[in-house]
């Protein structure tokens, strides 16, 4: 053996040495809990009898492919996630583009506005759960006060989905704005000042200097939400634990109801069938941004 | 006969023959009660030699640290904390660590730290229905050993509390002792006294035909007023709710509680004209109802906007001043019963208590604790205080009795026991099904399906999970 090959191999050795803890920790907490729920997922497991264990093939699946309320459940996970989203992305762009000012109350602002992002969710979930109630609650108050008809809010089968984004789209836009309004003031002031000369304003401004110059930033931050929409859960389970009925049960919430009534193994095959449904629909969101990006370089190279 | 007859003849006979018993002791305990606590208010206890019952021991040789897993708050972790220092005092050497936690999530955790096996845990305070599946994982010690070296506490124990919530396998009262049941509970029928004399109503009402009425009576939206409310959310709660109605209408979860039987029969005229009686009441429902669990609707019935809950679980807060709006307006009584020949008042009975694990390495320790905790007056009357005074709601006969003046509800509780049915059959699956009728009660009410469905979909979906417990093939 030469002394390279020796050494190549200590090199080797080395290498997995170092990469072992990881690695270890990586089979221990992703790797094996994700094959053991692979596994649950083909089994009946009641956590209240945990003797009955046994395999049944795809029933699992079978089982929820067939049940309304798991379709009902994605259902309300993309309509979670397309609303909020784009609604905290619509409104924490126009907060940034007004706070994208040299004003000294702009610090103020910026440090006001984030408030929201720092509050624990289970806090921030029973008070507006409070505030909400349609009896004794503040909005309710408020709205009278004003001589407006009160709402239901998220005690009603029609009106707590929306309760709840609302709530969400409070706590999550100014993180939004805060992002956005960091990639905003990374503007060069030379290309400003360029369209400014050249009288670019308005919508134009917006839709051919500012988005496209902050597009990076959009992406990110776009998937930052669009990720944390999908496996929302506390927030939800908070204030309605995916009722009235069925209102809110997004995914998450419905995993964990099935959980709690010891369905082990139909716990399991939902989370994996929600892990395929999400996925395919992130890829298919992301390849249409990533279209999207590629269009608008190619028009700004033109 | 099926269980549920066979446990609700049980109780009620029980019941009878301790009713005569008790009203002996009655006469000098109630009497000494009513004193104490009217001079001291609950608000403090009276150390003397008085207070000592038959069961009173002292044992300072007794060492060791007893680790007790339970949800925080009310009627759990509380009673327990307030009547500690008297276990102090008689076990100085023992050391008892309360370990309280979230209530929502506890049935699922609890189960977890049984299936452990882990001996860190020494007791487990748990709601009643769940003991059957903590007995399948070999979780409970048998306590008889530990009961009959007391025989006098012991026959004071079965004598003063109702068998329905007693846990013995089998379960008769020859059946083997795994927990202790010091707390119980049943479904009332809580209505609003003043509303319904102004409204004309003079009368509890008896049956559901009643009741609806009462509700259409008192229903005034406009003036933020709900003639209706019940624990309605999706899964368990939503279950207990249609079983309490279905029980009153003669219905049972299943054909027969034995060999051979375990066949679901919700779709049946019982189990419709139970749902159906429930989507009429709910046109009156208060609005968060759908959602409810008891907080929400204990705080919207001592808020005044939900003003009628025939089949809601006993509470003291709602004719508590310092939670309720009304506290001497608030009536208790039974649940009404359906209309139909097979129809009677049947509440559904709960009950929380303890049971020392099989793990445990501090087993005696551990008993003389819960045994201490559901002593009563029997060992010291102080412990009755403390229990009480700590927002304890006792499954002892004797001490609703005594404790009858503070606590109105208990009234109604003592109604409820000697006719309740158990809110849970006895078996491990016992929460796995409630979940399933509780969400096909859910999809009912929001119109996603119709009652004949539901209740196909309710037999279904427990049939399965019998099929895969292997109750048959």
């Amino acid at each position: 053996m030469t002394h390279k090959s020796i050494l190549r191999l200590s090199e080797g050795r080395i290498a997995l040495f170092l990469v072992l803890p990881t690695l270890i920790i990586l089979i221990g907490l992703a790797i094996f809990p994700l094959g053991w729920a692979g596994a649950l997922a083909f089994r009946v497991e009641n956590l209240f009898r945990p003797d009955i264990g046994k395999w049944v093939g795809f029933r699992n699946f079978k089982y929820l492919l067939t049940e309304d309320t798991f379709w009902k459940s994605i259902r309300l996970t993309l309509v979670w996630c397309v609303c909020v989203v784009s609604i905290q992305m619509a409104l924490g762009f126009l907060f940034a583009m007004m706070l994208d000012t040299r004003a000294r109350i702009v610090g103020v602002l910026r440090t006001l506005i984030v408030i929201p992002v720092f509050i624990s969710p289970i806090a921030m979930g029973l008070t507006w759960q409070f505030m909400f109630e349609p009896v004794t609650g503040v909005i309710n108050y408020c709205l009278e006060l004003l001589g407006l008809p009160g709402g239901t809010w998220h005690t009603s089968t029609d009106t707590a989905l929306m309760a709840v984004m609302i709530a969400d789209i409070w706590q999550w836009t100014p993180f939004v704005t805060l992002i956005l309004l960091a990639g905003m003031q990374g503007i060069s002031p030379e290309v400003i000042e360029a369209a400014r000369l050249d009288k670019v304003r308005g919508w134009k401004y917006i839709t051919k200097i500012v988005i496209p110059l902050i597009w990076p930033v959009v992406m990110v931050v776009l998937l930052l939400r669009l990720v944390d929409s999908i496996r929302i859960f506390d927030l939800v389970y908070i204030i309605t634990r995916g009722g009235p009925g069925t209102a809110t049960l997004v995914a998450s919430v419905y995993d964990f109801t099935i959980f709690q009534a010891g369905r082990i193994g139909v716990m399991a095959a939902y989370g994996f069938l929600i892990l395929i449904v999400i996925n395919l629909v992130v890829i298919l969101f992301l390849r249409l941004l990533y279209r999207q990006e590629k269009e608008a370089r190619i028009v700004q190279k033109a | 006969m099926s269980g549920w007859d066979d446990l609700y003849k049980r109780t009620m006979a029980e019941s009878k023959a301790m009713k005569e018993k008790i009203s002996r002791r009655q006469m000098m305990k109630i009497m000494a009660a009513t004193a104490t606590t009217a001079t001291v208010g609950m608000g403090s206890r009276i150390a003397s030699a008085d207070t000592k019952g038959p069961g009173w021991y002292t044992d300072d040789k007794m060492k060791g640290k007893v680790t007790m897993f339970v949800s925080a708050g009310q009627r759990w972790e509380l009673p327990a904390r307030g009547v500690l220092p008297l276990f102090n005092e008689r076990f100085p050497n023992i050391e008892v660590d309360i370990q309280a936690g979230p209530h929502g999530e506890m049935v699922t955790k609890s189960m977890m730290l049984a299936t452990s096996k882990s001996s860190a845990m020494d007791v487990l305070y748990t709601d009643f229905g769940q003991w059957p599946a903590f007995h399948a994982v070999n979780a409970m010690e048998d306590l008889e050993p530990f009961a009959s070296k007391d025989p006098g506490w012991y026959d004071d124990y079965n004598k003063d509390t109702p068998t329905g919530v007693q846990y013995r396998v089998p379960a008769n009262a020859d059946g083997t002792l795994y927990g202790l049941t010091g707390d119980g509970n049943a479904k009332l029928h809580f209505y609003r006294q003043d509303l319904m004399h102004a409204a004309g109503i003079h009368k509890v009402p008896e049956t559901w035909e009643e009741a609806l009425e009462v509700a259409e009576a008192l229903h005034n939206p406009d003036k933020d007023q709900y003639g209706f409310i019940t624990t309605a959310r999706r899964g368990g709660f939503a279950g207990w709710v249609f079983w309490g109605m279905l029980a009153s209408y003669g219905g049972e979860w299943f054909d027969k509680q034995a060999e051979g039987g375990w066949h679901p029969t919700f779709n049946n005229d019982k189990g419709y004209k139970a749902l159906e009686t429930l989507m009429k009441l709910m046109k009156f429902r208060h609005p968060v109802t759908l959602n409810a669990t008891d907080n929400e609707c204990n705080t919207a019935l001592a808020n005044g906007s939900a003003v009628y809950a025939p089949i809601q679980w006993g509470t003291a807060v709602l004719q508590n001043p310092e939670f309720s709006k009304f506290p001497n307006d608030i009536g208790t009584d039974l649940v009404p019963r359906g209309e139909t020949a097979e129809s009677a008042h049947r509440p559904l009975m709960g009950g929380l208590g303890q049971y020392v694990s099989a793990y445990s390495e501090n087993k005696e320790a551990a008993w003389e604790w819960i045994k201490h905790l559901n002593s009563g007056d029997y060992t010291d009357s102080r412990i009755s205080d403390a229990y009480i005074e700590h927002t304890g709601q006792p499954a002892r006969i004797s001490m609703l009795n005594k404790y009858e003046n503070i606590r109105p509800h208990f009234a109604g509780l003592k109604k409820s026991f000697p006719v309740a049915v158990s809110f849970v059959p006895l078996i491990p699956e016992a929460f796995t099904l409630s979940d399933i009728i509780g969400n096909e009660v859910t999809s009912v009410i929001t119109g996603e399906k119709s009652i004949d469905d539901a209740l196909k979909a309710m037999d279904k979906g427990v049939e399965g999970v019998m099929m895969d417990s292997g109750y048959y093939g």
